[in-house]
């Protein structure tokens, strides 16, 4: 799945990885991303893959409800609804990064603000796979989610789940949902993000 | 903090000049609302010396990194205000003030947009068919332009719509002949010529456009028609991010691009500008001449900063 050059450019990402990190694959079938993931963990032995079906009961225990999903077990707030590929395979590999090293890349602004909410929060972003805009407010909002355990972040692959597009009302992407209640569309920089947030609690 | 230069923008132009002046040893920051500005939402650069072809993202990654490299302070964050004093005071969206004895804007361009009522409130009105097209599976759409960007977003569109309203102003279309071949044997594609934008229709959402026939003047017909439609898609070119600068009172030419001379100096005595922003090489908007205007600048801003003579 992945080619020659893929993987070197890979290795080199990971190659900043301190503690191990496991990706949770949750499925309802067979499914192409396995082998990808598969591939990360022999890169780089930190990767830990777990694969569950959908009607697993680690599956009920996340209360997830569109597979694929990919859940991290040392972040369970980081989270992707439909597979982190295209543009965003790169935050995926991001994410597994920071969580590594239990880093944190924002703005002191975003992060002062971020770090004090003591409300439970949902961010959805909505994204496509070819949307150069995405992986920023991905990034972002995930960034958000490894600061703050009150946080839950998850992208959604509009193109996998119309229905959700539909329910949302996602007619351009980047597209940001704060508990169901502040939305925005496009990549801003983090602290317009982090204003949002505290917004909608 | 007191910079040297502050630099506004960080696509080509602007980490160029960043790099540029981070060797002349400037105190240098640079404030961005994105990183890679449009050259990262390029699909392949292939004409940039050095790189047969690399994806638009890498290559602004590759810029990013290089400039990070030099220990340039990048802010990701918005210049909302400009004020010429003793410094400039650059002011943000955060609400952060800095201060510089010189600038250069490189803020680049961005989408052109109808300038009809309700543009920025209605949903689905779009100006990135490679990011929003998929949105759109099995609906109505219309694009409105005639360039090449136009014409390729019709055929992204095809992939996904069940119908496809192309709309020109002119019967001829600007884009390359055989892309435009290519969309007249397409059946999806519907194509209106020589027809404008009029009125954009919906509550909250775009339902509809009213379009209306122009002649070879540009000067309406009167024959007008309503399409229904549940997405619109904008690719009429692009247009200067000038606006900040004109604050300050840099001149810009009648389309709003920033007149620079030959060292890349405006009217404003310590205000520079590089890039897509100027009005330089209008017609070749290439990487590689706004790589050039932003080491220029740089260059002179360095040479300024030294002497004090403008």
């Amino acid at each position: 799945m992945l080619s020659e050059r893929d993987k070197k450019e890979i290795e080199k990402i990971l190659s900043e990885m301190k503690e191990k990190v496991t990706v949770m694959f949750f499925k309802d079938k067979a499914n192409r991303f396995e082998s990808i993931l598969d591939e990360l963990s022999k890169i780089n032995s930190k990767v830990v893959v777990e694969k569950y079906f959908s009607s697993s009961e680690e599956s009920k225990k996340f209360g997830l409800e569109f597979f694929p999903s990919v859940v991290f077990k040392e972040k369970q707030n980081v989270r992707f609804i439909g597979l982190p590929l295209g543009y965003e395979f790169s935050v995926f590999l991001q994410d597994i990064v920071s969580i590594s090293n239990n880093r944190i890349d924002l703005s002191l602004d975003a992060a002062k603000k971020i770090s004090r909410i003591d409300k439970k929060v949902n961010i959805k972003v909505f994204v496509t796979p070819l949307c150069p805009y995405c992986p920023r407010a991905v990034y972002i909002a995930h960034q958000f989610a490894l600061l703050n355990n009150n946080i839950v972040s998850e992208m959604i692959e509009s193109t996998e789940f119309p229905e959700l597009a539909e329910k949302y009302e996602v007619y351009a992407v980047p597209k940001i949902v704060i508990n169901d209640k502040v939305e925005f569309e496009g990549a801003v920089p983090d602290n317009f993000f982090a204003n949002k947030v505290l917004e909608a609690l | 903090m007191n910079y040297d230069v502050i630099i506004i923008g960080a696509g080509p132009a602007g980490l160029s000049a960043a790099i540029y002046a981070k060797r002349f040893k400037l105190n240098t920051l640079v404030i961005s609302k994105d990183i890679g500005g449009n050259i990262a939402l390029a699909d392949l650069v292939e004409n940039y010396p050095g790189f047969k072809s690399i994806s638009g993202k890498d290559f602004a990654n590759a810029l990013y990194e290089h400039a990070k490299y030099y220990g340039v302070e990048i802010i990701n964050d918005f210049v909302i205000d400009i004020e010429k004093k003793e410094f400039f005071e650059v002011k943000t969206y955060s609400e952060k003030v800095f201060y510089s004895k010189s600038l250069i804007i490189a803020t680049g361009e961005k989408y052109k947009k109808l300038g009809l009522p309700k543009e920025n409130e209605l949903k689905g009105i779009s100006y990135c068919a490679t990011c929003d097209a998929p949105l759109f599976m099995n609906k109505v759409v219309a694009v409105v332009g005639g360039g090449d960007t136009a014409v390729l977003y019709a055929r992204i569109l095809s992939q996904h719509a069940n119908k496809v309203y192309l709309i020109h102003r002119r019967k001829e279309f600007g884009a390359t002949p055989i892309e435009v071949e290519k969309i007249r044997n397409d059946e999806k594609i519907e194509i209106l010529t020589p027809y404008v934008v009029k009125e954009l229709i919906g509550d909250k959402k775009i339902s509809g456009i009213v379009i209306e026939e122009v002649d070879e003047n540009l000067k309406p017909t009167g024959k007008v028609k309503e399409l229904k439609v549940d997405g619109l898609f904008v690719a009429i070119g692009l247009e200067p991010n000038s606006e900040i600068a004109i604050k300050i009172g840099v001149k810009v030419d009648e389309k709003g691009y920033i007149i620079v001379d030959d060292e890349m100096k405006t009217n404003v005595k310590g205000v520079f500008a590089a890039g897509d922003v100027t009005n330089k090489g209008a017609k070749l908007r290439q990487v590689v001449l706004a790589a050039s205007q932003g080491a220029i600048a740089a260059f002179y801003a360095f040479k300024y900063i030294k002497s004090g003579v403008w």
